[in-house]
């Protein structure tokens, strides 16, 4: 009983300190607490790396993809704007004389024959 | 007052520090912003009075908030409070440790906690009391308070935190056994001693 009785005592005046809380203290908790909280606003930064690194992963996949799929005889077919040569062998071998492509080849040609003559 | 009286007047303590308990068993808080709100004081109380130093009791409490919004704000809201505390009186523990060390590396540098012993007088001397309408019993409960306040912080640590959360916070016994990290039994014995030691020395001025 008398632990009770002192308890009791006890809790008023510590309520009596907690009530005269100064101002200056009050407004620091304040900001402690709202700088607290304002952790739970962000988003923790493992997922931004995760997400950066998804994206580079996939940009790098998508522009390495078409360089390693086809030769470099096809690209460089792409880029000159003809067919590729692989395709045409074994078809019509005049269309393959006939490309532009080998106008220095006749050209060649030409000039050994006028040499031999 | 006669003998009777007093007695009579005790009781009714008791019984509105019952109710008082009973109130405070309905979460007064339900999101962590509000538990910091319903919190803040008692803990920087508690930090001041462990420290005797108002600036490290400010660090001390605003460590303990970041760190249970960054570590617990997914758990239920019933154990956000021990939680808390144990937070809190970890780092106080911590605190005496570092102090410990850098005492004995600098011992030129020894700092007196005597800083937040005038706490309640300095209040009263700016006039800034919410309850200042009535000054003579504001003065004396002041002064009681101020009493209560130099003999909490003559009790050894872990006494001073048995005491603080058990009749200040009121957890129960298993809380602030885990608030301590300790067994119920420990809590015990601290909050027990820590009552007697109070009584003996506020006893002269709580028995007036």
């Amino acid at each position: 009983m008398i632990n009770k009785i002192d308890q009791a005592t006890y809790q008023d005046d510590l309520e009596h300190i907690e009530q005269n809380t100064h101002s200056r203290d009050l407004f620091r908790l304040a900001q402690a607490r709202r700088t607290a909280i304002s952790q739970t606003n962000r988003q923790p930064n493992t997922i931004n790396w995760l997400l950066a690194t998804t994206c580079g992963c996939l940009f790098a996949f998508l522009v390495m993809v078409p360089l390693f799929e086809d030769s470099p005889l096809s690209v460089e077919a792409i880029v000159s704007g003809e067919q590729p040569i692989k395709s045409m062998i074994g078809e019509d071998i005049s269309e393959v004389d006939s490309m532009g492509f080998y106008y220095w080849l006749e050209i060649y040609d030409v000039e050994l024959v006028a040499n031999n003559d | 007052m006669d003998t009777n009286g007093a007695n009579q007047h005790k009781c009714d303590q008791v019984t509105i520090s019952q109710r008082r308990d009973e109130a405070s068993d309905a979460l007064a808080y339900q999101t962590l912003e509000e538990f910091l709100k319903f919190i803040e004081k008692r803990a920087f109380h508690m930090a001041r009075l462990s420290t005797s130093h108002i600036e490290d009791a400010h660090d001390l409490v605003q460590d303990t908030m970041y760190k249970l919004v960054e570590k617990y704000s997914n758990k239920a809201p019933a154990d956000w409070k021990p939680l808390f505390y144990r937070i809190l009186h970890s780092k106080i523990t911590d605190y005496y440790r570092r102090k410990a060390v850098r005492d004995k590396v600098f011992p030129w540098k020894k700092v007196g906690g005597q800083e937040s012993e005038d706490y309640l007088d300095t209040q009263l001397n700016e006039g800034i009391s919410p309850n200042s309408s009535e000054p003579a019993n504001m003065l004396l409960r002041g002064q009681q308070a101020q009493r209560l306040t130099v003999g909490i912080e003559k009790l050894p640590l872990r006494q001073q935190q048995a005491f603080m959360l058990r009749c200040w916070e009121g957890l129960t016994t298993q809380e602030t056994a885990m608030a301590m990290g300790c067994t119920q039994g420990s809590v015990k014995t601290h909050y027990s001693r820590a009552m007697a030691r109070l009584r003996d020395i506020l006893g002269e001025y709580y028995d007036q």
